[in-house]
């Protein structure tokens, strides 16, 4: 029987985030919440001044990240990720949307769009 | 109010659903299934939801323009709202929904009517036994007191009680006050249903809008579990929100798909196709100097009211 999932959260991508920007960061992820109504990835990495930030990621919901390979486990606090993003409209919030993200150490990558 | 546009909206869509409809007349139409969205009308309520400030074709007055303009998308991220299910008036914008029926079992009359819609599994009853909607200060909720009536073949929904919401995700409100009326119509495998909210607080002329679906037997509803996190580290108590005049991107939006900043305003004449006239005598929006720099949300910590005692019953929050 078909049970298209719930999709997350409907995210208010222009209204949150710079759509035609993208931004790098690199560092340790410090936490992973893989929830409704969506993921988030933070990541402690520095800013283009320099200055160590709480990155919040954005991602998908739980049964969006499934059906693209990921899970609960697929990442975990201390792994060093790469993650490229558009980034949020309040700089304040120190914010990206998930474009991709990769773990050098094992070739471990994601990459897609989040709706 | 333009009743006279509604009025003709409304008796438009029921001559075209008993015309159309394979039911036999005068019978009431069955809509228990599942149904899936069909997302075809007004884009911007769907998906990827609106543009910051993009208030056009919404019958608003200049108090929910200001809730608008210093509406941050920040918000989403402070705990109390994370798991806030959609309003009654809002939800069917894009959800699946699931619809049965309660049934007397010695007059087998229909007591009742349920929707559940798949964006937070809330649960709306649509009371069909004639009982009367409660004293205006009882609780509000999400989902409001519906009662509904056959209007031949059209099942007519009354809501009210609602809880302060929003008609549109970028901070457009809807209050308390508002009353909804809906037009449930069948046509074979197709479900149309026509909202209209009237609000006294923020609008100028009842909002009217319709969506559709289509019959999905094979749908099962999925659980919805929403868990409460620190989305973004901020402070306990901050409201991400632009203080009146330091919105940096009331343009943007306009400027961006090259039309003029007025009727990105909204207000009820960005309605109508005579507006359009009017449109082709104003200049293009103007994309705002650095958004980046000046874009900063504020997140002070929220204030109580001067009078802040006792929270109102029915109010959110």
């Amino acid at each position: 029987m078909p049970r298209r999932g719930a999709r997350g959260r409907p995210s208010l991508l222009a209204a949150t985030y710079f759509e035609d920007k993208t931004q790098k960061i690199e560092g340790n992820i410090v936490q992973f919440m893989f929830r409704n109504p969506h993921s988030f990835v933070h990541v402690e990495a520095p800013d283009e001044n320099g200055q160590m930030q709480r990155w919040a990621v954005e991602w998908a919901a739980t049964a969006q990240l499934k059906e693209s390979g990921v899970d609960y486990d697929a990442l975990k606090p201390g792994d060093h990720v790469v993650v490229t993003g558009n980034p949020g409209r309040n700089p304040a919030d120190h914010r990206l949307r998930m474009q991709s993200v990769e773990r050098p150490k094992d070739g471990w990558k994601w990459s897609g769009t989040v709706r | 109010m333009n009743e006279t546009r509604a009025r003709q909206l409304i008796a438009l869509a029921a001559a075209w659903a008993l015309c159309a409809t394979a039911t036999p007349a005068f019978a009431q139409v069955d809509f228990s299934g599942a149904w899936a969205a069909r997302l075809h009308e007004d884009n911007l309520e769907r998906g990827g939801g609106p543009e910051m400030n993009e208030f056009e074709g919404l019958p608003i007055n200049a108090a929910d323009r200001m809730r608008g303009d210093s509406w941050s998308a920040s918000l989403w991220t402070v705990p109390e709202h994370q798991c806030i299910p959609h309003p009654a008036d809002y939800g069917p914008n894009f959800s699946q929904l699931v619809m049965w029926k309660d049934v007397d079992p010695v007059t087998k009359d229909v007591v009742s009517w349920h929707t559940e819609l798949s964006w937070m599994n809330p649960v709306r009853t649509i009371w069909m036994d004639g009982r009367p909607h409660p004293p205006a200060w009882a609780p509000h909720t999400w989902q409001g007191f519906s009662t509904g009536k056959w209007e031949g073949d059209m099942l007519t929904v009354e809501t009210t009680h609602l809880k302060p919401a929003y008609i549109r995700r970028n901070g457009l409100a809807r209050s308390e006050k508002a009353t909804v009326r809906e037009h449930f119509i069948r046509n074979g495998d197709i479900l149309t249903i026509i909202t209209i909210v009237t609000d006294p607080v923020y609008l100028t002329e009842p909002y009217i809008k319709s969506r559709n679906f289509q019959l999905d037997p094979g749908y099962r509803m999925t659980p919805y579990p929403c868990s409460v996190d620190v989305e973004i580290d901020r402070p306990a108590g901050a409201i991400p929100h632009y203080l009146p005049g330091t919105n940096p991107f009331i343009s943007e939006a306009a400027a961006k798909h090259k039309m003029p900043l007025e009727p990105a305003r909204g207000g009820a004449e960005t309605m109508y196709p005579e507006y359009m006239e009017r449109m082709k005598t104003l200049p293009t929006a103007t994309m705002p100097a650095q958004p980046a720099a000046s874009g900063s949300a504020q997140t002070a910590p929220a204030q109580p009211p001067a009078n802040a005692g006792t929270p109102a019953r029915g109010r959110e929050r």
